[in-house]
């Protein structure tokens, strides 16, 4: 029944800094179906955002994709040329950032921004527009919308700020609906309404999303697939019963033991990983996890393991079957 | 101190504006009519001629304002000129880099390793010296500083968040530069601006005193002050007060820029 939206297909993408290469991506791929939610989980610097930049065809100018394909309903993203990605880039995929306060632009309205958005990919007129964005912003949980469409940026809070960002998004009608870390700077309890919030639209609008995020109890509960990555490798990935219940990596291992619990009663100590991820300009050999892996072995700082498949769960490890941590 | 000496120039500089207004719009005075009390020498300043006449007889007061209505205008237009000018190669510059920014940023300093006033020297010898080509010739030699200023501005504007969420969502790049990039260039800019049409007033009275910018019988303050040259022991006040003003204008609007620029900057 599930259609596919958006292939990624051994992709690289390489910076240049000064004179040196950084590999950020190193042959990822997955697929987002149609209406699935899929989720990137990692520490920073593992490429989560830069895969979403890639995808939007935004890496920054020292950076570009040196090998793979994105293919968006069949179509291939990658060596797109501006005019067609500005075709694909809103309407067909919607970015979310995880600093909404900078997302914006501080000199305009929120209603200025929201009406040329608007405006740029509808045939709308202004009063047409500005109906519409009034429409957005109620539908997104602002009150007054009215008043709050000639506001600047900074009379709303970070919260406010994300929901705009969202309804902003929305108004292009995305299909696929990329979230970097959308609710990385907000408080809890806005992060829970701003994620119910994301899958309610899901919900009515069917599109897709794909979710990066380091907080691994929203990965748990509102993504259908999950990827791990590390160093610009995908390490593990599977459903979130896969990666939660029985997590084969040890570094997915490692991840979800971090999580503290909210019971008194079962203090655990979570597994610490040694040291710092290792700099992506002097990439570690064989597997990139070996320098702080407690599984690893001397066949790990030699060979690179592939990601081999067990059922729904994809995982590089040549040591998953031993014991977890 | 400083607080009352910036209130100074505020409200000299605004005399400067507004009265010459004022005044030509009443039709108050008349700069090239000549004083029946003209006898052949300058008049000293009495209760006719406030402050005096000039060696053709022409009331001096008359002669400032209208010689004040002509430098800020030269100011106001040649910084227009070459505030645009840099605010259009400024932000290409910066926006598009590579080779064009590289060829925009030769350009500038190869305009930089030119002494200016020797061009406009040149210039004006080979054109007929008039205001608009006064005007022309000082905007157009004066752009590189707001090329390099917008162009930083914009090097530190485009990396910001909200630039990427532009783009993300298809806005293309012309907008992206004129709309969401222009208004976070312009802060220095005004600065600029300001500090320019001081620079550019000093100019024209120095094309003017040597007889390369504003022509008589049109006043000026720089061609009055060349009148004077002949008359400095005689009738001192034909050199004092046009010397005044320009210093005191110029004065005011750099004193304008620097509190322009502290109350702009005071929170980066």
């Amino acid at each position: 029944m599930s259609q596919l939206l958006l292939e990624v297909k051994d992709l690289n993408a390489q910076f240049s800094v000064g004179k040196q290469t950084v590999t950020a991506l190193d042959g990822i791929s997955f697929d987002i179906q149609k209406n699935q939610t899929v989720g990137i989980v990692g520490e920073s610097g593992s490429g989560k955002s830069v895969t979403a930049l890639s995808i939007m065809g935004l890496l920054a100018a020292n950076g570009k994709i040196t090998q793979g394909q994105i293919n968006y309903n069949g179509q291939n993203l990658v060596g797109l040329n501006q005019m067609d990605y500005r075709q694909i880039r809103g309407k067909e995929i919607g970015l979310i950032f995880q600093n909404p306060m900078a997302a914006l632009n501080p000199v305009f309205t929120i209603g200025n921004q929201m009406i040329e958005t608007i405006r740029l990919h509808t045939q709308k007129s202004k009063a047409e527009a500005q109906d519409y964005a009034i429409s957005l912003l109620t539908a997104v949980g602002i009150p007054d919308p009215q008043t709050r469409l000639t506001q600047y940026p900074h009379q709303f809070s970070l919260g406010m700020c994300q929901r705009v960002m969202i309804a902003l998004t929305l108004s292009m009608s995305p299909k696929l609906l990329i979230a970097d870390e959308p609710t990385a700077s907000l408080d809890v309890t806005i992060q829970a309404q701003i994620l119910t919030l994301l899958a309610q639209l899901k919900k009515d609008t069917g599109m897709s999303m794909l979710i990066i995020s380091h907080d691994l109890g929203v990965m748990a509960q509102h993504c259908d697939h999950i990827l791990v990555m590390y160093l610009g490798k995908i390490v593990e990935s599977g459903t979130p019963e896969d990666i939660f219940m029985r997590p084969k990596h040890p570094y997915t291992q490692a991840l979800i033991s971090s999580i503290p619990s909210t019971d008194p009663t079962k203090k655990h100590a979570p597994t610490l990983l040694k040291g710092d991820i290792p700099s992506p300009l002097h990439l570690p050999t064989g597997c990139r996890f070996h320098t702080r892996c407690p599984k690893a072995q001397s066949k790990c700082t030699t060979a690179e393991p592939q990601l081999q498949q067990i059922e729904s769960q994809k995982f590089a490890c040549f040591y998953a079957t031993l014991p977890p941590l | 101190m400083t607080m009352s000496l910036t209130k100074i120039a505020y409200i000299f500089l605004a005399g400067m504006i507004i009265i010459p207004i004022i005044v030509s719009v009443l039709n108050l005075t008349n700069p090239t009519s000549f004083s029946p009390l003209f006898t052949g020498d300058p008049i000293c300043p009495c209760s006719e001629h406030w402050l005096g006449t000039d060696d053709l007889g022409r009331d001096l007061l008359a002669r400032c304002i209208d010689g004040a209505k002509i430098s800020l205008a030269v100011g106001a237009i040649s910084v227009s000129i070459s505030v645009g000018i840099g605010l259009i190669l400024g932000l290409i510059s910066g926006f598009y880099g590579g080779i064009i920014d590289s060829l925009i940023m030769r350009f500038v300093d190869l305009f930089l390793a030119i002494p200016t006033l020797f061009l406009i020297l040149i210039i004006q010898v080979m054109l007929t010296p008039s205001i608009f080509n006064v005007m022309a010739v000082i905007g157009l030699t004066s752009w590189m500083g707001v090329t390099r200023l917008v162009r930083a501005e914009v090097l530190t504007a485009k990396q910001r968040p909200f630039i990427t969420a532009a783009k993300a969502r298809g806005i293309s790049n012309t907008t992206i530069l004129f709309k969401h990039i222009l208004p976070h260039t312009l802060n220095p800019v005004i600065v600029a601006a300001v500090l320019g049409m001081g620079s550019a007033i000093l100019i024209e009275s120095t094309l003017s005193f040597l007889g390369l910018g504003v022509q008589p019988p049109n006043a000026s303050w720089g061609n009055m002050l060349q009148g004077s040259l002949a008359y400095m022991t005689d009738a001192p006040w034909m050199t004092i007060i046009p010397g005044i003003l320009i210093t005191m204008t110029v004065l005011s609007l750099n004193i304008i820029g620097d509190h322009l620029r502290n109350a702009i900057f005071k929170n980066s």
